[in-house]
C-alpha cells in the first residue's frame, strides 16, 4: 500500500471524515445502548453550561493546533502547555492576570523545543511530547510546594484559580480566533503556511525559516497556555490542582479538533463544537451506567477520523 | 515517489492512533459485554425527591435511588473495585428480592475526572438519583456545593474534610466517610518485623507525600521496629495509583537493595506478583494484599494485607438516609451517629466481631500466612484484640520523628486533626521519602 499525493487537494474528504465519524459514534452508542431510544436520549440530552464549557476549551486548544500544523511543525505537546497554563492561573490574582501569565510560562516552556527545532533540527514532535510528561511532574512540585492551598489540611491540593465567566471565556476565544484569522491574511501569516511547503520556499521568499519556525511553536504554546487556564478558570467548583489529577486530556481534544477541522481557524471551531457534544453524549452515555473505556473511545475515534480526513485530503491511496 | 520524513511521520502517526484505538475498542467491546451481562438493574426516569412521589415496591415501600460516582474504572481490585463491591453489598441487603421488598436501587458512573463532579452528580439528579456518594478527594467541592444547591436530596463524600464547624453545620444533608487502614498496617508491620532475615523492609508508594500514604507507611514501620528494633525501611515512590510497570521497577530494585518484605499503597497486585515470583525461585521474599484479597496473585509469598468491606458504612448511612427520607425528620441523618455526626471515620475498631473479612464484612484485615510462626499470631492476635478494645494505638508515646525529635510525647496519643495531616516520618527510614 502507497500513499501518492494528489495534484490538487481534495477537501471533500473532510466532510466524508467528519460523516464518517458520526456514523462510528452512532454504531458504538446504538450497540451499547441496544436500544434507540436510549441512544437518542444519550444524542440529545445536552446540558449548554457544561457543553459550552468543553467546547471554549477544546476550541482555544484547537487553535494551538492550528497554529503549528499549519505551518508544518509539529507541536503535540498541548496538554503539558495546558498543564503549565493552569498553573499559572492557579498561581494568578484575577482573571486577567491568569491569562497573560499563562501565555507567558507557557511560551517559556515551549521556548526550549523552539530554539532546538530552529538552530538544531531537533524534531519538535518528540521535544514536544517529552515536554508534556515533564509538566505533569513539574505541576506536581508546585502542587506539593509553592502553590499547595494549607487550609485543605492535609490534603495536597493547590490554592484555587480565580473564576472566569464563560461569557468572558467566550469574548476572549472570539478575539483570538478573529486575531489569528487575520494573522493568516497578513504577509507574515502568508510566510507562516509557507513554511508547511518547505523551509526552502520560505529562504525563496527572502524570510529566515529559522525565525518562523520558533514564532509558530512559542505562539502555539502560547494559545494551548492560554487554553489550559481557560479550562482551570471556568470549573463550576475545584478549581484547583491535586496531585492525582493534573491532566485533563483537553489537550489532546484539541489536536483532534484542529485535524478534524482541516487545519483552519472556523473549520477547527466547527470541529470543537462537533468533539465538546461527542463529549456531552460520552457524559451521557456514562451516566447511563455503561463503561467508560466506550465514552472515551467516542472522541477518541473522532481523532482518528480527522487524521484519517487530513491524508486523504492531501493523498490517495494505492494498493498495490 | 520518494516520500518525505514529514510525511512518513503523518503517516505512521495515523496508523498507530488507529491501531491503538482498534485495540481500545476491542477491549471496551469485551468489557462492556461483561457488564451488560452482569447488570440487571434498570433505570426509569421519574425525578421526585419526596417519597410520596417515589415508585413503590409490592410492599408498599418507596424505592431511593442512590448513584455512585467513582473515579476510575470498576477493574478488578483497587480502590474504585472496592467501592463497587460496596455498592453490590448495599444493593443486595436493601434489595434482596426486587419482586417483594427492596427499598434501595442503585447505579453508578465509572472513571469521572475530578474537575467534573458537579456535572455528573447535577445529571444524577435529574435523572432521579436521591443520595449521591462520591468517592474521590477531588470530588468534595463539587458535591458540596450541590448539596448546598439540594436540600432536599442526601450526599455523602469520601476522603475529604469539613472546612470549618459553620461548614458542617450548614451543610446538614452532607456527610463525609473513610475508612482507615493504618492499624492494618501496623499489624502487617508486626509480621514483617519478625519475619525479615535480612532487616531490609521495602515500600513502593503511590504518592510518598500523601498524609494517609505517610500515615500507612509510619504505622508499618513502627509495628516492624516494636518487634525488632534492627529494622530499616527504603521507600520508592512511583507517582501514580495504577502503574504496573511502574510498580514492578520499584519492587525489583527494593530486593536487589536487599529488602526481603515488601508493603505497599497503591492500586495494583504488581509487588505481591514480584515476591511470588521471588519465592518460585527460591528466595524468601514477602509481601501483602492492599485494598481487596490478593493472596490469589501470591499464594506463597502473601502475608497478611488490608482489605477494605465500605459495605457496612454504606449500608449504615444509606438506612439513616432512607430513615429520614421516609419521616421527613432530617436530624435521622444528620446528628447521628452520635460521636460524629456525620463525619464518619471507620478503622480496625467497628471490626469488634471475627477475625476473618469473609465472615465478619466488618473486618479490613485477611488471615495470615501459615508460615507465619505460632508466637507471631499469637502477638498480632493481642494487638490486635488491643486496638479494637481501644487500649492501644499505633501512634502512642513515644514517637520520634526521622531526626529524632519527639512528635508523640510519652504516653499520648494522636488527634483525627494530627493523623490526618500527617506529614513527618518515623524513625527508621533509610532516608527520608520523596
Amino acid at each position: 500500500m502507497r500513499l501518492i499525493q494528489r495534484p490538487t487537494p481534495s477537501p471533500l474528504h473532510y466532510l466524508y471524515a467528519a460523516l464518517g465519524s458520526l456514523a462510528t459514534v452512532t454504531a458504538i452508542v446504538l450497540l451499547f445502548t441496544g436500544d434507540v431510544e436510549r441512544a437518542a436520549a444519550a444524542f440529545t440530552s445536552v446540558d449548554i453550561n457544561y457543553l459550552a464549557r468543553v467546547f471554549l476549551v477544546v476550541a482555544v486548544i484547537s487553535l494551538s493546533g492550528v497554529l503549528s500544523y499549519r505551518s508544518g511543525i509539529w507541536n503535540i505537546g498541548q496538554e503539558g502547555q495546558a498543564v503549565v497554563g493552569a498553573l499559572a492561573a492557579v498561581a494568578s490574582r484575577n482573571a486577567l492576570e491568569a491569562v497573560a501569565l499563562a501565555a507567558l510560562f507557557s511560551t517559556l516552556w515551549i521556548l526550549a523545543p523552539a530554539v532546538l527545532r530552529a538552530t538544531a533540527e531537533v524534531n519538535e514532535a518528540v521535544t514536544t511530547f517529552l515536554l508534556s510528561l515533564v509538566a505533569i511532574y513539574t505541576a506536581r512540585y508546585f502542587i506539593d510546594g509553592p502553590l499547595r492551598d494549607p487550609a485543605k489540611k492535609g490534603f495536597v491540593v493547590t490554592v484555587e484559580a480565580p473564576y472566569l465567566d464563560l461569557l468572558a471565556a467566550a469574548v476572549m476565544y472570539a478575539l483570538l480566533l478573529a486575531g489569528i484569522v487575520a494573522l493568516y491574511k497578513t504577509r507574515a501569516g502568508l510566510t507562516l503556511r509557507l513554511l508547511a511547503s518547505g523551509e526552502e520556499v520560505v529562504r525563496y521568499a527572502g524570510k529566515s525559516p529559522r525565525v518562523y519556525i520558533a514564532a509558530t511553536l512559542l505562539l502555539s504554546g502560547a494559545v494551548a497556555g492560554v487554553g489550559g487556564a481557560v479550562e482551570i478558570m471556568t470549573r463550576e467548583a475545584g478549581r484547583y490542582m491535586t496531585l492525582q489529577q493534573v491532566s485533563t486530556g483537553f489537550g489532546l481534544f484539541g489536536v483532534s479538533a484542529a485535524w478534524l477541522g482541516g487545519l483552519h481557524p472556523l473549520g477547527a471551531a466547527a470541529a470543537s463544537l462537533y468533539i465538546a457534544w461527542l463529549y456531552q453524549v460520552a457524559t451521557n452515555l456514562k451516566v447511563m451506567g455503561l463503561p467508560a473505556l466506550v465514552a472515551n473511545a467516542l472522541v477518541g475515534s473522532a481523532m482518528a477520523w480527522g487524521l484519517a480526513g487530513y491524508v486523504m485530503y492531501k493523498y490517495r491511496v494505492v494498493w498495490r | 515517489m520518494a516520500t518525505s520524513r514529514r510525511d512518513w511521520l503523518k503517516t505512521v502517526a495515523s496508523f498507530a492512533v488507529g491501531a491503538a484505538l482498534g485495540a481500545g475498542g476491542t477491549y471496551a467491546a469485551l468489557q462492556s459485554i461483561k457488564t451488560a451481562v452482569e447488570k440487571t438493574a434498570t433505570q426509569t426516569s421519574a425525578t421526585a425527591a419526596s417519597p410520596t412521589e417515589a415508585p413503590k415496591t409490592a410492599a408498599g415501600l418507596p424505592v431511593m435511588r442512590i448513584h455512585f460516582i467513582y473515579v476510575g474504572p470498576i477493574g478488578d481490585y483497587g480502590w474504585t473495585h472496592a467501592h463497587e463491591q460496596g455498592r453490590r453489598f448495599l444493593q443486595k441487603t436493601l434489595c434482596p428480592d426486587p419482586k417483594k421488598w427492596c427499598i434501595v436501587e442503585t447505579s453508578y458512573t465509572e472513571s469521572v475526572p475530578e474537575d467534573q463532579a458537579y456535572t455528573y452528580i447535577k445529571r444524577a439528579l435529574s435523572n432521579g438519583a436521591h443520595m449521591v456518594f462520591t468517592t474521590s478527594y477531588g470530588f468534595m467541592d463539587g458535591t458540596k456545593q450541590a448539596a448546598s444547591e439540594s436540600p432536599d436530596r442526601f450526599f455523602a463524600h469520601c476522603s475529604g474534610f469539613f472546612k470549618t464547624p459553620d461548614e458542617w453545620a450548614r451543610l446538614r444533608n452532607f456527610a463525609e466517610y473513610f475508612i482507615d487502614l493504618y492499624e492494618a498496617y501496623y499489624l502487617n508491620g508486626l509480621v514483617a518485623g519478625r519475619m525479615t532475615k535480612t532487616n531490609k523492609l521495602g515500600y513502593v508508594a503511590a504518592f510518598p507525600k500523601l498524609p494517609e500514604i505517610i500515615r500507612h507507611m509510619n504505622a508499618f514501620l513502627i509495628g516492624a521496629r516494636e518487634v525488632n528494633p534492627n529494622v530499616s525501611m527504603e521507600v520508592v515512590g512511583i507517582g501514580e495509583w495504577y502503574s504496573p510497570d511502574k510498580a514492578r521497577k520499584a519492587a525489583t530494585s527494593l530486593i536487589e537493595a536487599g529488602a526481603d518484605v515488601l508493603a505497599f499503597t497503591e492500586d495494583s497486585p504488581t509487588v505481591l506478583q514480584v515476591a511470588e515470583e521471588q519465592q518460585k525461585a527460591g528466595r524468601k521474599v514477602w509481601s501483602f494484599s492492599h485494598y481487596s484479597d490478593m493472596s490469589q496473585y501470591g499464594p506463597d509469598a502473601h502475608l497478611t494485607g488490608q482489605v477494605v468491606n465500605w459495605g457496612p458504612l454504606y449500608l449504615e448511612m444509606a438506612i439513616r438516609a432512607y430513615l429520614s427520607w421516609i419521616s421527613g425528620d432530617l436530624s435521622i441523618w444528620s446528628e447521628w451517629p452520635p460521636e460524629r455526626p456525620r463525619d464518619y471515620w471507620w478503622s480496625m475498631k467497628n471490626a469488634y466481631a471475627g477475625y476473618d473479612y469473609r465472615k465478619n464484612p466488618a473486618d479490613i484485615i485477611t488471615p495470615l500466612n501459615p508460615a507465619v510462626p505460632d508466637d507471631v499470631k499469637t502477638y498480632v492476635e493481642k494487638r490486635r484484640r488491643e486496638v479494637i478494645e481501644g487500649v492501644w494505638d499505633p501512634f502512642t508515646g513515644p514517637v520520634k520523628d526521622i531526626r529524632g525529635n519527639v512528635r508523640v510525647p510519652d504516653r499520648s496519643r494522636l488527634s483525627k486533626d494530627d493523623l490526618y495531616n500527617m506529614d513527618w516520618y518515623v524513625e527508621g527510614y533509610v532516608k527520608e521519602p520523596a
